[in-house]
């Protein structure tokens, strides 16, 4: 092709091994758990990382053994060099969102992602949904009962990863090694237990939306924050950067939220997530209605 | 006083967009061959715009698969009027002057009616333009009829394609076959439009 030395495709990859040795030591001071015995014929917790031009990439597990019969949280740990960032299952005005191709053993099986807080980016006068520096992408991955020995987890990954000036589309082929048995958290469990989560709306929370023009509506009775962001699962409902006040009423709050001028499909649900102060967030779903005020 | 303050709040906002149904919004723009083109120029023919940044891996794999440039030979050999538009801001890293970006297209064989130059955005803004590419196709009385991406594999793989469905094209052959548009608001995918 003629063009291609004006194309930036040739993100060159480099892959480092990293082996985990504190925990053979951990394992070997605490006097030879049977578990660890059994399986020391293969490394444990073998993991590749891609190094790209704008992220490094790896397969990062909550636990240190893929305990049979049980699901174990493994997780796409993607850093973006400072200032770039990837994006969220809803990307906003551009972007793509980062997407994991799973390659497991037999009966082995993955879950969604289970995709953390994204925040909002402002460029100029559109935004993107995503994640500056690193973020965790946790998928549950069920082992079967019968799992023994060593344990491959194996994924394609594929990310675009931008920052205000250009986007530059990546991928890595990453690879987690750990033995099938019962272990303890992992060097990264702790960084499992900060994913930021959307979790349910409390109980003493009553919403409701309604259609109002060209915004939507939403009320949350019982609830007393001072800053909401209603982050739509879907593109083409919501204008992305548009600001979306929030007012105090009666009974609670009250975010209005502008609808996208170049609305794709019917805008029936809110769903999504609300995102307080603190980083605090709230899965919604609920029906839009066209009734007036 | 009053109307001033809400003139200014009203420039204050960020872009609303054209809105499929609606009249398109009219312009004068830099044509990088020379002189200036006008939308309503063109009244009477159909027209596609077409949101283009040649430093976007999204819009390289529409030219470098060479599909963009298949629609505006198809489409332009029946009488519809194609302008590529890059609203990238003067000052930006991908800015290109007009010669450049001339010369850019065509290096591609691109095959539009005329390429446009928009480096204040104004144009992209009023259209509500926020990837690139983001397609629009003007009737020929002037109203928009479809709003958003050029087909359905939201990827940069050239080799998708082949196996995507293209919305532009199957607009147009809706619209020249004198029937509705099936999919007339899509979402557009691909880098942001550089503002």
């Amino acid at each position: 092709m003629q063009f291609a030395e004006s194309f930036r495709y040739d993100h060159r990859v480099k892959t480092r091994t990293v082996v985990l040795p504190a925990l053979l030591v951990v394992a070997i001071a605490a006097g030879g758990a049977a578990w660890w015995w059994v399986d020391s014929r293969a490394p444990a917790g073998r993991a590749t990382v891609v190094v790209t031009e704008n992220a490094e990439a790896e397969l990062v597990a909550a636990r240190e053994a893929a305990e049979p019969g049980q699901a174990l949280l493994v997780a796409l740990r993607l850093k973006a060099k400072p200032g770039w960032h990837t994006y969220w299952r809803n990307p906003g005005d551009s972007g793509q969102p980062t997407t994991i191709e799973w390659k497991l053993p037999a009966a082995f099986s993955a879950g969604a992602i289970r995709w953390p807080v994204p925040r909002r980016l402002p460029i100029g006068p559109l935004a993107n949904y995503g994640y500056e520096g690193e973020v965790l992408l946790a998928s549950e991955i069920r082992v079967p009962a019968a799992a023994t020995g060593q344990v491959k987890i194996a994924a394609r990954a594929r990310w675009l990863a931008c920052n205000p000036q250009h986007c530059i589309p990546e991928s890595g082929e990453l690879s987690l090694a750990l033995p099938a048995g019962r272990g303890g958290p992992s060097r990264w469990s702790s960084a499992f237990d900060a994913i930021e989560l959307p979790r349910p709306v409390p109980g003493h929370w009553k919403l409701q939306a309604r259609r109002d023009g060209g915004r939507v509506l939403l009320e949350v009775a019982g609830a007393g924050e001072k800053e909401f962001i209603f982050f739509p699962y879907e593109e083409g409902k919501v204008q992305h950067a548009g600001p979306q006040p929030l007012e105090r009423t009666g009974p609670g709050v009250r975010l209005a939220i502008p609808v996208s001028q170049q609305s794709v499909g019917q805008f029936t649900r809110a769903a999504g997530i609300l995102v307080a102060e603190g980083r605090r967030a709230f899965e919604i779903d609920i029906p839009i209605t066209t009734m007036q005020r | 006083m009053k109307r001033l303050f809400a003139l200014i709040l009203f420039a204050a906002l960020p872009a609303l967009g054209a809105t499929v149904g609606t009249p398109a919004p009219d312009f004068a723009l830099e044509n990088v061959a020379a002189g200036t083109v006008k939308l309503s120029q063109h009244r009477g023919k159909y027209v596609v715009l077409e949101w283009v940044n040649p430093e976007c891996p999204y819009v390289r794999k529409h030219y470098g698969s060479a599909n963009m440039q298949r629609l505006q030979k198809d489409y332009t050999a029946r009488e519809v009027v194609w302008l590529s538009i890059n609203s990238t801001r003067a000052g930006h890293p991908e800015h290109k002057a007009p010669v450049e970006m001339a010369a850019w297209m065509k290096r591609m064989n691109a095959a539009p009616s005329a390429t446009l130059l928009d480096p204040k955005g104004d144009v992209g803004r009023s259209y509500g333009a926020r990837t690139t590419p983001h397609m629009y196709i003007v009737d020929p009385k002037g109203v928009l009829v479809y709003a958003g991406a050029i087909d359905d594999k939201r990827s940069t793989d050239p080799e998708d394609v082949k196996s995507a469905r293209n919305f532009v094209r199957a607009a147009l052959d809706e619209l020249l076959a004198g029937k509705a548009v099936r999919d007339a608001s899509t979402a557009p995918y691909g880098c942001s439009v550089k503002y």
